[in-house]
């Protein structure tokens, strides 16, 4: 695709653009598949081949065994064809399982978190998110980890994720309010390179597609209105992906957390914004086909639409940035 | 500019307010969209609230135009299903059609009996309608129709198609193309739905097999059917031609009667939407008027229309979905701010797209070089 050396041209190394190709290449065969259950779990299947279902397991030194930088390249190459192997939610439970020490049965978790995914899970208000393949789901409740059981479907709007009412839960562990925020921060790292790929991903179709459908006797993308939409979105996903990379790098830095945890904020507070304007643009590059259920670009507009909120929405994001700058 | 007598209008405004309060109808269980708004279209008629501007002899009210406006902004006030979107397949009708086609098509489409698609677009003729290549062979007594059509709305529930096809030469671009009503259940038609972003079958393909129609079906003159497309998208472009006006004021109704007023963010967005909404109302009012003093067909400044009520569409949902807040989108309340939002994603595209509206506005109205 004629947009993929800008996707890669930020990694840092060949570990990086060989992890890039791999996820890529299973990304590639998840897009041939359908939003069954049943394919989810082939996806699963290889990412967990990969090894790339391990990323934030600690080695016998302690160490993750990719960078949060890794973590994100992989999530994002998945997010493209908007894989619903439950990639986001499983990386961020095993951080917050590494960074915690609570006891890894080895079940495989995903994340709890309050019906409005606008925050961890609460007493009494509780839903399992990513949950393809999970046998629990994680929160960080009143200072603890608690595991939760996972319950029935929940029909909602990103038909390419599975959410799950909770069941019984029960407490890991305690967890420190510093611990705590760090998991947040990957997370919001986790959930931007998510949007970031559900974006991206589309618009380079877009592109494509206005390089081959003729209208007037030409192919769209000859019109200037037609480049125009793709190139502004082409700047939100750029720009996305530099607060990515930049967040991405302090957080595995490690030497300043308020900054990384503040970059991360701004970094998840955008792509929250950006990623369905800029998918907003592909509908309309698409024109009539993109409204329809069979075309993906409805799949991405849903994820991104719900991944937004994840974790904080642009709304709830924005304040705590403004709060913090204050300060 | 004169709006015209205010004490009719709001006595007209009055009494139909008085009328919708007892008449608003809501669906059936499992009722289709479709099904549901000619049933609603029907009430309308029987109050006496439709085709408001039409001549009586086909079951019109040959009021002012400006009372359509009132009747979207009540309808939409009222939080009632949208007005009828009669005007724009009708209009063909009624300034091409012989007195036979006016007799035979108008009150049935007045009074909601009758439901039209439209059959312009084809799979290689989005923009580019001119590119047309369904075809109308002559032959004896009429035409034998062939080709295919994508994406006409409620085709599957519609009774007769407005529908484009070439009569000239395969080459000829805008010239030689004919129009037609044809008949939804005549042999040869197929109809394959297609299901929508929002899940629900809302257009469809249709592939005319040798379709017989005959030559009483063919609207204005062989090889003339350009000007006849162009008056129906012109329409097509109209927020009270449509009835979305009171589409949108019924749902910023409903979005402010579930927002937090307390929230000062929450009333700075509903008041941006409110005076955007409102302009619209205005500016159609406007239109409506220059139509009512001047003979000339609407034209291009209907892109204008298009780009307003589009940007409105667009707004409206964008923040409904911010304000309903994740219970829209995560399962806990109706997902209907999700599918209106979807659909209004749609706005920019159907009825000619935001694109080709602004080349038009900006070769057209601005008079710029192509
Ligand atoms: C919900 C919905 C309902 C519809 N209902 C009907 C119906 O009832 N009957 C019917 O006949 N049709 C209907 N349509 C079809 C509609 O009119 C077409 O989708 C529309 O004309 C665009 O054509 P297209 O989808 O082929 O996109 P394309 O024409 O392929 O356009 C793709 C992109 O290219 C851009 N583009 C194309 N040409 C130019 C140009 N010259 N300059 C700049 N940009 C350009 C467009 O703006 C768009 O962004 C409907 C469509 C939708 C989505």
């Amino acid at each position: 695709m004629s947009t993929a050396p800008h996707r890669g041209s930020l990694d840092g190394s060949d570990e990086d653009s060989l992890l890039r190709s791999t996820a890529g290449a299973i990304a590639e065969r998840c897009r041939s598949g359908s939003s069954e259950a049943g394919d989810h779990l082939r996806c699963r299947a290889a990412l967990a081949d990969a090894g790339l279902l391990e990323l934030r397991s600690r080695d016998e030194d302690g160490a993750p065994l990719a960078t949060a930088t890794q973590a994100g390249i992989v999530v994002e190459e998945l997010a493209r064809s908007t894989c619903g192997a439950g990639l986001a939610g499983t990386t961020i439970a095993a951080e917050l399982l590494a960074a915690t020490g609570a006891p890894d049965t080895g079940d495989a978790a995903t994340v709890a978190l309050r019906a409005d995914l606008e925050s961890w899970a609460e007493p009494g208000d509780a839903v399992v998110w990513d949950a393809a393949g999970a046998a629990r789901a994680l929160a960080v409740v009143d200072g603890s980890v608690v595991a939760y059981a996972t319950g029935s479907e929940i029909a909602q709007a990103d038909i390419s994720r599975t959410l799950l009412a909770t069941g019984s839960s029960r407490t890991l562990t305690a967890v420190e309010a510093a611990t705590a925020s760090r998991v947040i921060t990957f997370a919001h790292l986790v959930l931007t390179a998510d949007l970031l790929g559900t974006a991206s991903g589309i618009l380079d179709d877009a592109v494509a597609y206005a390089g081959t459908r003729v209208q007037f006797g030409k192919p769209i993308g000859t019109f200037q209105a037609v480049q125009h939409l793709c190139a502004r979105a082409f700047v939100q996903v750029e720009a996305m992906r530099s607060s990515l990379v930049y967040a991405s790098w302090l957080f595995d830095a490690d030497h300043d957390r308020r900054e990384a945890e503040e970059a991360a904020l701004v970094a998840k507070a955008y792509a929250s914004e950006v990623a369905v304007e800029v998918i907003e643009a592909a509908v309309q590059v698409f024109g009539g086909i993109a409204i329809t259920w069979e075309f993906p670009a409805h799949l991405h507009l849903r994820r991104a639409l719900l991944t937004a909120r994840v974790l904080g929405g642009p709304a709830v994001l924005q304040r705590r940035v403004l709060s913090r700058s204050e300060g | 500019m004169d709006f015209g007598d205010t004490e009719d209008v709001a006595r007209f405004r009055r009494r139909l307010r008085d009328w919708l309060a007892d008449n608003v109808i809501v669906p059936e269980p499992g009722e289709p969209e479709p099904m549901f708004l000619k049933r609603w279209h029907q009430v309308l008629y029987r109050g006496g609230w439709v085709g408001l501007a039409w001549p009586k002899e086909y079951g019109g009210q040959e009021l002012g135009n400006v009372y359509d406006v009132v009747l979207n902004e009540e309808v939409g006030a009222a939080d009632a299903p949208d007005a009828p979107r009669i005007g724009y397949l009708g209009r063909a009708l009624l300034q091409w059609g012989t007195d036979e086609q006016k007799d035979r098509y108008l009150p049935g489409l007045l009074n909601g009996d009758d439901f039209w698609c439209q059959g312009f677009s084809e799979p290689e003729a989005g923009s580019d309608l001119a590119n047309i290549a369904t075809r109308a062979t002559p032959g004896e007594g009429g035409y034998r129709i062939t080709g295919q059509k994508v994406w006409s709305t409620y085709a599957d529930y519609a009774d007769h198609c407005l529908l484009l096809a070439r009569t000239g030469p395969a080459d000829g671009r805008h010239k030689g193309i004919s129009a037609f009503v044809v008949a939804m259940d005549a042999p040869g038609v197929r109809i394959r739905p297609i299901v929508a972003i929002t899940g629900e079958s809302e257009f469809s393909e249709i592939f005319l097999d040798e379709v017989a129609v005959p030559e009483a079906a063919r609207i204005g003159v062989e090889g003339d059917g350009w000007p006849i497309a162009m008056m129906t998208v012109a329409y097509e472009r109209g927020a009270a031609d449509v009835g979305y006006l009171s589409k949108f004021g019924a749902a910023l109704q409903e979005l402010r009667a579930q927002s937090d007023l307390d929230d000062p963010a929450v009333c700075t967005e509903l008041g941006r939407l409110e005076v955007h909404y409102r302009v619209l109302g205005q500016h159609v009012r406007r239109r409506l008027q220059e139509r009512e003093s001047s003979d000339a067909l609407p034209g291009p400044e209907m892109s204008v229309d298009k780009i307003l009520m589009t940007s409105v569409d667009q707004a409206l949902h964008g923040a409904a979905l911010r304000l309903a807040g994740p219970a829209a989108l995560s399962g806990q309340v109706n997902p209907e701010w999700l599918r209106r939002y979807l659909y209004g994603r749609a706005a920019s595209i159907y009825g000619g797209s935001e694109q080709v509206q602004l080349n038009i506005i900006a070769q057209r109205l601005l008079g710029l070089p192509r």
